[in-house]
């Protein structure tokens, strides 16, 4: 028997925990993040001190290629370290950067020239030129890279829909060769004339390719770290180069990104921080307790905390509303919702007030429009006579559906994510249907992906959902969603007057009579309550430390994962 | 070596069970709040193999995880392929991982040692009195309070409001940049440490008390013990020597499931302290339909699992004459 033996390690093992535990206490240093106080009103982003540190909430980016990343936290990374040829302002206001000067557009309006800004560079010192942004798009067009938002310029770019569908799908699947391949990729129509000059080339003449031009899915790539467009975007950071504000320097695999000055940036705000980290954390409550303890400058809102949080942090806490609108959908090709009248009445009995309070304790701005006043929509109340709450009309509306008094009626489901405020919004409008329309409803309680997967594949009855903007423009909001057939239609919305309207307004050149159409398309969607009945808008809602400047000053409608994330060259400390 | 060559239908039937479990559960890595439009599903699809049949998909699998292939040299590292969101390599992702897991685990495993041995003696040697109230006290509360209750209480006193501890974050040296070594002390960093430990720690703690404190109420109980003390030792002696090293045979046998426990165990924790670890990774796979990561994670655990326990059968054969592995 050796067990003796063996006990002796064990007492060494304990004896050595005890003393590493003690010798690791004695040589801790203190990690506080130390910013210098201020005192006073919040002053402009311009009054910053020179140097500091910053530590900002998000959640871990998917992927640092924005032309294959669709995601709000790789979004909010992408903006801060590349920039395209213009940028839309807090107002959404086309305004240039690496381009000189607004596009020469040709008087067909299908011929883009733009002439860049001279001495471009990359962090890295290489210039770039007109060729980084042709790889940019092209790279966006490619199959191989399957870009997620390349359906943003498929309509716009000259050839890149059919370069983008080039290897068919899994029904149709083509094998084009690596020549042919090529030839797709030269026939997109981007092209950099010399180094300063980009020409593209529109199917159509599109009233917001301005704004497109703005977004992530066009920005430049670094041709000079590329073969070919096919290339993988490195996920090592330190192989990149930006032309953002800032640049990587340190990526910590589930922890942190540290961003520091890039040294080449040529906007007009230059970054005073020293480093800006944004750290990851998924659990917004851990995060909110990070900014109690000083680890966190700035942290998202733990949304069932909210009214403890408004009380515990006085100014620190900030709102911003957010061009986004969530309502009750519908599958109208499941009866009994292919009845307007069932449609009307679902929407009636719905307290949109009471829901906003009770659930989501008053986060929220309730509406009845689809389209938000931000995007040039109308404002919340605009729809409340026709399809906000009214238990009298709703009872009458089932009643000329057939069902008085629900009888009849069947049980619907209602499918939503497994969060206890869904099951709270579920029991609470179970309720209140139950109350008021004497019909019955059972939760349908699926994780994130199988909920999607659900909506996709038209499998749901109702399903609280939504949409968030991708760029402000009411075509955004209705191309695609409410057309017949559209890609995000889906709960099959198919009304010729819509689809009339969308078929009219998207490519009119006219804005004034496009923005009407849209607004009157926004008007019969909602009143016919095609797929959607709207109850609010979501805010966003932030712990901001008051050392900090140049964050609520310029938050608007594009902020990402922090306010005013889409100019943090502005952020600061207070001097 | 028959035990070892055992975990390769082991792990090759986790693999097949978790890739056909995984592809049965609905929704995939790219259903998401906002539909993707049919081609780029079609084109994502394509970039990750999902668009061909599962059978083909699964036997592609198995062969880049195969690490003996038909090339020359015969023998290639098993590629666990890259992740479906991220496109990292799953290798680099569980490495990295790994080492702060590894880390939190083996500091929360000596502290469940260290406290929960010394608890259990204390109990055991002051039985009935106070020193054993608080000891029990101690097991039973570990015992009945899951991680994430403890985790939270110690935030919220010893975080928010004292702050004495951090809230985020793990204190061992980073996995990256690689040359951080960890026997430099600059590289470790007991603010972060402390509450992750104590969280991950404290049930196994208990539990060794427990355990602890029964055998050696037992061994005290014991005729060679009367005998100890009839030939005149002094107490300690008696203690040391013949009381606790014998009643550390148990304790000897519950360890490597703890030590199993603690590294892979630790995704609560990981998930309220927001440590990068490979436990956090993997829930964020499974919520993610990260089929990659998930498959990556699953098998990595199960050759964890299997390994401490060929680990403790040793253990035991080494203990025991008497247990012999053909």
């Amino acid at each position: 028997m050796n067990l003796p033996r063996k006990y002796r390690w064990l007492w060494l093992l304990a004896t050595i925990a005890a003393v590493a535990l003690v010798a690791f206490a004695a040589c801790d240093d203190d990690e506080g993040g130390g910013e210098t106080p201020g005192a006073g009103e919040t002053p402009p982003a311009g009054e910053r001190q020179e140097g500091g540190t910053l530590t900002v909430h998000s959640v871990e980016f998917q992927s640092l290629d924005p032309h294959y990343s669709n995601y709000i936290q790789d979004i909010t990374v992408h903006r801060m370290v590349w920039r395209g040829l213009y940028q839309l302002d807090r107002d959404n206001k086309v305004t240039p950067m690496m381009a000189e000067d607004l596009p020469d557009i040709s008087a067909d309006g299908l011929t883009y020239t733009i002439t860049l800004k001279s001495d471009l560079k990359w962090s890295d010192g290489e210039p770039l030129t007109a060729a980084d942004f042709e790889f940019g798009l092209k790279r966006t067009c490619n199959p191989s890279i399957a870009g997620q938002y390349e359906y943003v310029l498929d309509a716009s770019i000259v050839g890149c829909a059919d370069y983008y569908a080039a290897l068919g799908t899994e029904e149709e699947p083509k094998t084009p060769t690596p020549a042919e391949l090529q030839a797709l990729e030269d026939a997109v129509g981007v092209t950099a004339v010399d180094d300063t000059t980009l020409e593209i080339i529109l199917n159509q003449a599109q009233p917001t390719f301005g704004i497109i031009m703005a977004l992530w899915m066009t920005f430049p790539a670094p041709a000079h770290l590329f073969q070919t467009t096919g290339d993988a975007w490195p996920t090592d950071p330190s192989q990149l180069a930006y032309n953002g504000p800032y640049q990587i320097t340190e990526y910590a695999l589930q922890d942190h990104v540290t961003l520091t000055p890039n040294p080449n940036w040529i906007g007009d705000i230059k970054p005073t921080l020293d480093t800006l980290t944004i750290k990851f954390v998924e659990d917004f409550a851990v995060a909110d307790n990070a900014f109690r303890s000083g680890e966190l400058d700035e942290a998202q809102v733990d949304l069932a905390q909210l009214a403890s949080i408004k009380t515990e942090f006085g100014d620190e806490y900030f709102q911003q509303l957010q061009p986004a609108t969530i309502g009750l959908e519908m599958s109208l090709t499941h009866p009994p919702l292919d009845v307007l009248e069932v449609r009307l009445a679902l929407s009636q009995a719905l307290n949109r007030e009471e829901i906003n309070t009770v659930i989501y304790g008053g986060a929220n701005v309730p509406t009845t429009t689809w389209l938000p006043a931000v995007t040039g929509g109308p404002p919340p109340d605009e729809f409340e006579d026709v399809i906000g709450f009214n238990p009298e009309q709703a009872k009458a509306n089932l009643a000329a559906a057939g069902f008085a008094d629900g009888a009849g009626f069947p049980t619907l489901k209602f499918t939503i994510r497994d969060t206890p405020t869904n099951q709270n919004l579920f029991a609470y409008i179970q309720k209140a249907y139950n109350d008021i329309l004497g019909i019955t409803i059972e939760a349908d309680v699926v994780d994130a992906p199988t909920r999607s997967r659900k909506f996709n594949t038209h499998d749901f009855e109702l399903y609280p959902g939504g949409w968030v903007q991708d760029y402000p423009d009411p075509e955004n909001w209705i191309v695609g969603l409410f057309n017949t057939g559209g890609g995000n239609n889906g709960y099959e919305c198919s009304d010729p007057e819509i689809d009339a309207l969308i078929e009219a307004a998207q490519f009119n050149e006219d804005n004034d009579e496009r923005l009407q159409q849209y607004t009157d398309a926004n008007e019969l969607i909602v009143s016919r309550v095609c797929g959607v009945a709207p109850y609010y808008h979501i805010t966003n809602n932030w712990l901001v430390s008051d050392e900090i400047v140049g964050m609520k000053e310029n938050s608007a409608g594009q902020d990402g994962m922090m306010p005013g994330d889409w100019m943090a060259e502005a952020w600061g400390l207070k001097k | 070596m028959r035990r070892l060559l055992w975990m390769i239908p082991l792990l090759w039937a986790v693999a097949t069970i978790t890739f056909f479990l995984m592809h049965a559960v609905p929704g995939g890595p790219f259903d998401q709040e906002k539909k993707l439009p049919p081609q780029v599903l079609a084109n994502l699809n394509a970039k990750y193999n999902l668009d061909k049949p599962l059978l083909e998909q699964y036997v592609l699998y198995l062969w880049d995880l195969a690490p003996l292939k038909a090339d020359f040299p015969p023998v290639k590292t098993p590629d666990l392929g890259v992740s479906f969101r991220t496109n990292q390599p799953v290798q680099d992702r569980i490495e990295v991982g790994f080492k702060v897991t590894a880390q939190l685990g083996v500091v929360a495993f000596l502290y469940a040692l260290v406290i929960g041995m010394s608890l259990g003696v204390i109990a055991a040697l002051n039985q009935n009195r106070m020193g054993d109230y608080l000891g029990v006290f101690f097991a039973t509360i570990g015992t009945a309070l899951p991680s994430f209750i403890i985790a939270t209480f110690l935030v919220v006193i010893f975080s928010v409001k004292l702050g004495w501890f951090t809230v985020l974050g793990w204190g061992g040296p980073p996995a990256l940049p690689w040359d951080a070594p960890f026997w430099d002390p600059g590289n470790w960093h007991i603010r972060q440490m402390v509450l992750p430990v104590i969280s991950l720690g404290t049930l196994p703690a208990a539990y060794i008390a427990r355990i602890t404190r029964a055998s050696l109420l037992e061994v005290l109980g014991q005729d060679y013990i009367r005998t100890a003390r009839s030939k005149g030792l002094t107490e300690w002696v008696v203690i040391l020597r013949h009381t606790v090293k014998n009643a550390l045979v148990p304790v000897l046998t519950v360890i490597g499931p703890i030590f199993a426990f603690l590294v892979t165990g630790s995704f609560i924790v990981e998930q309220i302290f927001s440590i990068p670890g490979v436990g956090r990774a993997f829930v964020r796979a499974v919520f993610d339909r990260d089929y990659g990561m998930i498959m990556g994670t699953v098998l990595f655990y199960a050759v964890i699992v299997a390994v401490a326990n060929l680990v403790v059968d040793v253990l035991y054969a080494a203990v025991d004459p008497r247990i012999r592995y053909g």
